[in-house]
Order: C-alpha cells, then structure tokens, then sequence
C-alpha cells in the first residue's frame, strides 16, 4: 500500500496499523509530521483505540505530536482569555476565525489540530479601537520596513500582526476574509450579520455555512496550499460534521453565491471528495460544476494539487512536488494582488532575502 | 536511532570516532533523518560550505565545511530539544557512580563540560553532557552517553588532565570558538540503557582563583536557578511541574563555587559519603 | 471599588517549600515562585472566592496581625500583582 494511502486512510478511517514495516512507519510519521498532520494522526488512532499494536519508536513521535497538541490548544484557550480581558470592555462586535473559532465551539475538526495564531474579524471602523485596546494590553506590532507596513494597511485585508510582548503570540485583526486587491470581495457585513454568539464569550463565529467557504477561500484563493493536504483535511471535518444538519448543503450553496465564493467553493468540494471521498450528495457535486473555471484550470489545478499533497515513497517531497508548489504560490499571488503591485511585492521580497 | 547521511569525510570520521562504540541498525525506524551536505551556491568552489538538514528542512544557515563535525553535533541537540516531549528535558550533565547520580546544570560558560568531562575520566559514569532526559512518570534519568564537548582552553586542559581519552580534531572558528569533543567511555555507552535515579542536583560556577565553597540551595531557589535551562518544560504543561518538583523534592540542591579542578572533584568524591 | 470585588484563583497546582511557594498555572501555562504571604492568600483563593475585606480578616487571624487599614491596601495591592500574572480572575457574574 503506498504511503500516502495509508496516511489517508487513517484520515478517514482509521484502522490497526499492524503490517507496517519500520521503514514504512518512518516515512509515514515524517510525512504526517511535514504537512501539519501528526498531531491529527495520533488524535484518530487514540480515538479509535488503535495505538496499542503501534511499535515503540513510532508510538513514541505520535506521543510527541500529541503533547505538542495539547499545548497548542492551551495556549490559544489562554490567548482566548487574555483577549476577551482586553477586549470586552469595548462592546463592538468581533468574531473568532479558523482555529480559535472550531476551538471554542468544540468542533471534532480543532482535535490534534496544532496552531496556535489567533485569527480576529471586525468591522473596518472598528479597527482603531480594537488595535488600541490590543496595544493597551501588551500587543504591539512586530518590526516591519514601511513598504511592509504600507502592504498591510493599505493593501491588505489585516493589520499588521500584534505580537505580544511578554508571550510572543500573535493575534491577526482582519476586517475582510479576503485581501481587498484580490478578485473576489465576500462583504464582510454579511459574514458579521450572520454570525453566531459564543456561550460564555464576548466573541462570535462564522455560522457553518461561512465556516467552510472561509476555509475553502483560505486554502484556495488566499493560500498557496503549502500544507494543502491539511487544508482538505480541515475541510473534509467541516463538511461532516455540519453534513448532520439536512439542510446544511443548500445553505452553503446558496451563500456561496450570496457571497460569491463558488470558485473557492467548487475546488473545495472537488478535493474534499477526490482525496478524502467526504460523503457530499452527489446533486451538490453536480450543482457545484456550474461553477467550475474553463478548461484547462480544472485539468491543471487537478495536476498541481495532486502533486502538492502527495509524497514520494521515501516519504521526501520530489521535484514534481516543488513545481507544482512553486506554481500555485504564484497563482495565490496572483489571485490576491492585480499585477503591478505583485510584480513590486515579489521584487520587494526578493531583496529582503 | 539517527538516520545520518553525508558526502563530507570529516563528518564521517568525526562520527565513526566519537560514536564507535554505539549499535547501528539498517532499515529500521530511524527517530532523526540527519543530512549534511554542500549547499549549491556559489561558495562551493571557493568557501566551502555545509547545510544541515533535520527530516528535511533546514534550521541552520551555512557554515564552513571544517565545522561540519560541530554542526552535526548541534544538529543533534536541535533534533532531541525539538522534538523529544516525553521526557522532561534539562541543560544539565549527569553523572552517576555506586548508584548515586548528580545532575549539573548549568548555562554555558560555567565549567559544566570540564567539569563532566574530568568526573567521567575518573570513573564517574557518563550519562550525559549537554541534555538530561528525565521520565515524568518514574523520574528516572535515561542515559545518551554522546561525547562531551569541550571549548577553547579546557581542550588542553582535559587533554593533560586525561591524556588517555580519546578526542575529535580540534573545530576553529566556530560561534563558541574552539571545539573538541571528548568520546564517552566505552562502559558508558554499554550502559546507555541503564536509568539513574538522580541524587543531587549541583550547580557549578567556574570562576579563576575563587577558592572552592558549597552552599545548600533551598528548592524554590533552585526551581528558579533551573528555569533557564529548561528545554520543553512549557510544552509538557502540568506534567512538567510536576516532574520538576518531584525531581526538587527528591534531589538535595547544592551551589559549587570553585577554580581548582581537582579540589571540587575532591568534593565530588566525598559527597556519597555526606549523605 | 476594588474591596467589593470578589476574586477567585485560576486552575493552579500548588506545592508550598521553605522559601516559598511554587505555582503553576494550568490555563496561562506559566510557573511562579511566591513569598509565603502571596502563596497563603493564593491559597486562600483556591480554597473559596473571596474579597480584599474577607482576605485581609484571613490572613490577619492567621498570622496574628492587625487587620487594618493598611493591611486591606497591601492585600488590594498584592491581588493587583496577581491579577496582573494572570493567577487570578475577579468572579463576574
């Protein structure tokens, strides 16, 4: 069995493990651990009940993974508390985004995940209050030339990061999903409009339909699909678990359309369902295609994606892999600012290097 | 287990002397994949370089090829700091002789490695130099037995001192300067799979002419003493205060204050006997 | 004012040596080394949630000191300090 089916198979359905050769579990807990995954790999296999035939060495790097985990929520459970004493005397509306939000709802997607920035979004004329609040309580902004600064105030959809300075963790305050120079402009006021509140929280988060097209828009339109298979296993999550409720999948139609992110969703489903095979109705596949881009994108992201989540069987990503990389990090560029400022910005990084 | 690869002849005798006494295995699970290699730039002809790579990626810039040895030897730190989260993991040597076991913390600059490096010569035990591993759950001490590494003038100093070791070619110009590292003895490595279960927690301080003094350190002290030189406590949350405070609680904490080697070895000699 | 309001500890392990007391906060993840006084208010807070008045009373009884005025504002002043590292929350609702 090639390894990269067997990480998937622990993905999506999680078995005894035991006919692994060590040099098989090496290059299957090295790739795990490479794309951002272990943590995630131990969680099932824990969960499952299927860590006891696991062999020493490997048993002992999954339970690394899972202490690093576990730190990992600690820390954003304590970032949470810090910002909500920073914040909540200010009374605007702020919602939680990507990890903090599936970690304060408690969904299955937040367990062994490991991240641990903080994501914020806020109306724009909210920003100064929120970013003085933040400063007020030991955030500040980390050093950035004044081209840098410039891009994020300006150009993008962020502030600045605000790194604090005794903790060193970093809170992004966004005031759009999605870079205002990209082609693809989801209104903002809508996602805040529907947004549900958080028991306990001064904070609420994206209703599920907006949960999934925002990380369809994050890993499709905004990323470079770095850690792409990550990506499609967040997603693949989503899906599942929001699939419960009947009425889930017109929902997440329909918003797509209302916030025009099909695009980002028609990729979404398409690689949810190729890589993982997430049970999406098969009307939903077909309503999606309408939104397909015109051959040959569908043929050539097919190419790249595939590329960019799988791993050689030494478990090493290969040249094929770089390539397809290095392309669709010019294409997330490419999508995110029109073509003159990306030409500046890239000539700009370039230098810093 | 560490997976190493590497065109460099230096890194190849470096490891064959210092590791000569350690198993090796093929095809099997290795912990670290370890690579050191020419990067391909320009300074392949005229400066030569080596690039170090962990599972893949790349945690250190370039640095001269006759530092390689040096670079695989901080390559390895790296690699267990980074990633070993099931033990408590302490900047400390540990020693162990009759079933007595020291730990020395201590930050760089203190005289830890010589003072290690001249314990172990004469008879101590080495469990290890840079990197204590201790068990949360049984507070055992699991030993690596890796060489010791020794700087700029306690090089010669350890080389009158036990002109019997064995010692890597000297490594200039690296950032601590010069390097050289000491192969643990032979029954060290043999006992690799040994645990101790630590006795004393010591704190050296090397300081020119100061004439040798002990002092007893309170525990909440020596938690704070320790602090620094805490790898992955944070990441190992209550676990790891509660392994610190089990190993304060069974240790008796002391301060050295000395610059004459064979004097606070002498103390060292006397300490099972104190208890 | 302050002296009305209630605190209580955050989750903390605690182990109480010679020299003082060591903390560690399970939802911050930090460690500290408090004076005995510090540790014994801690205590007090992990024990039930209280006030600078109910504190102050405590820690007077115990250690046979006057509960005063001035020792109300070096309570107040010492829950600020722990406030500040995060060891204790005021009790909202």
């Amino acid at each position: 069995m090639a390894i990269d089916t067997v990480l998937k198979t622990i993905l999506t359905q999680p078995q005894p493990l035991t006919d692994l050769t060590h040099p098989q579990w090496d290059v299957l807990i090295h790739s795990a651990q490479r794309v951002g995954l272990l943590g995630r790999v131990q969680y099932l296999l824990a969960a499952g009940g299927l860590l006891e035939g696991i062999p020493e060495q490997p048993k002992m790097h999954l339970e690394t993974a899972r202490i690093v985990a576990d730190n990992e929520r600690r820390i954003m459970r304590w970032e949470i508390n810090r910002i909500t004493r920073a914040l909540r005397e200010l009374q605007v509306p702020i919602l939680l985004l990507k990890g903090a939000a599936y970690l304060v709802t408690d969904l299955p997607v937040s367990n062994g995940r490991v991240s641990s920035d903080i994501d914020l979004l806020v109306h724009k004329k909210d920003l100064t209050a929120v970013e003085g609040a933040l400063k007020a309580h030991g955030w500040e902004h980390t050093k950035l030339d004044e081209y840098d600064q410039l891009y994020y105030r300006i150009w993008s959809h962020e502030l600045p990061p605000l790194r604090h300075r005794e903790r060193g963790t970093v809170v992004d305050v966004h005031h759009t999903i999605l870079p205002p120079t990209g082609r693809l402009h989801p209104d903002p006021e809508k996602l805040l409009a529907e947004a549900l509140p958080v028991k306990g929280l001064p904070f609420s988060v994206l209703c599920p339909p907006d949960m999934v097209l925002h990380s369809a828009a994050h890993a499709f339109q905004d990323g470079d699909l770095k850690r792409g298979l990550k990506d499609i296993v967040d997603l693949d999550e989503l899906l599942r678990y929001f699939a419960a409720d009947g009425s889930f999948w017109v929902k997440l139609i329909e918003r797509g359309q209302e916030l025009n992110l099909v695009r980002p969703l028609y990729y979404a489903l398409r690689y949810a369902k190729l890589v993982l095979n997430t049970p999406i109705p098969q009307s939903v596949m077909e309503r999606s295609q309408a939104f397909a881009p015109l051959w040959p994108i569908p043929q050539l992201m097919d190419h790249f994606v595939a590329n960019v989540i799988s791993c050689r069987s030494d478990g090493r990503p290969g040249f094929m892999h770089d390539f397809a990389a290095s392309m669709l990090y010019a294409r997330s560029h490419w999508l995110r600012m029109p073509p003159v400022l990306l030409a500046r910005h890239l000539v700009h990084q370039w230098l810093k290097r | 287990m560490v997976h190493v690869n590497s065109p460099l002849a230096n890194v190849a005798d470096g490891v064959q002397l210092l590791y000569k006494d350690f198993p090796y295995e093929v095809d099997s699970f290795a912990d670290f994949h370890v690579r050191l290699d020419r990067p391909h730039n320009h300074h392949r002809l005229w400066h030569p370089q080596v690039l170090c790579y962990l599972n893949d990626e790349c945690p250190f810039a370039p640095l001269p090829t006759d530092q390689a040895l040096a670079v695989f030897e901080s390559l390895l730190n790296f690699s267990i700091y980074a990633t070993i989260y099931h033990f408590l993991i302490l900047h400390a040597a540990s020693i162990e002789r009759a079933g007595y076991t020291a730990i020395l913390p201590a930050p760089p600059g203190s005289g830890k490695s010589t003072l290690c490096a001249a314990l172990v010569s004469r008879g101590w035990r080495l469990l290890t130099d840079e990197l204590t591993l201790v068990s949360p759950s049984t507070g055992l001490i699991s030993p690596m037995a890796r060489p010791i590494s020794l700087k700029n003038a306690s090089i010669d100093v350890m080389q009158q001192f036990a002109p019997q070791q064995t010692f890597s070619p000297k490594v200039y110009n690296t950032i601590k300067g010069t390097i050289a590292y000491m192969r643990a003895p032979s029954e060290s490595v043999a006992r690799m799979h040994e645990t101790a279960a630590p006795t004393w927690m010591i704190f050296p301080k090397y300081q020119a002419g100061a004439a040798t003094s002990v002092k007893l350190l309170p525990k909440g002290a020596a938690f704070i003493r320790l602090s620094s030189g805490l790898v992955n406590y944070s990441i190992l949350g209550a676990v790891g205060f509660e392994a610190m405070t089990q190993l304060l609680e069974r240790t008796l904490c002391y301060e050295i204050l000395y610059s004459d080697l064979d004097e606070a070895m002498g103390w060292f000699d006397r300490l099972p006997t104190a208890q | 004012m302050a002296g009305t309001e209630v605190w209580r500890a955050a989750n903390l392990l605690m182990r109480s040596w010679d020299d003082g007391v060591i903390v560690y906060n399970l939802d911050s993840g930090t460690t500290h080394l408090l004076n005995p006084t510090a540790g014994q208010v801690l205590y007090y807070l992990a024990d039930a949630h209280a006030s600078v008045g109910v504190l102050s009373h405590r820690l007077a009884c115990e250690n046979d000191l006057e509960s005063d005025e001035e020792l109300d504002h070096t309570v107040e002043d010492l829950l600020k300090q722990l406030d500040s590292l995060g060891l204790i929350e005021p009790v909202t609702e």
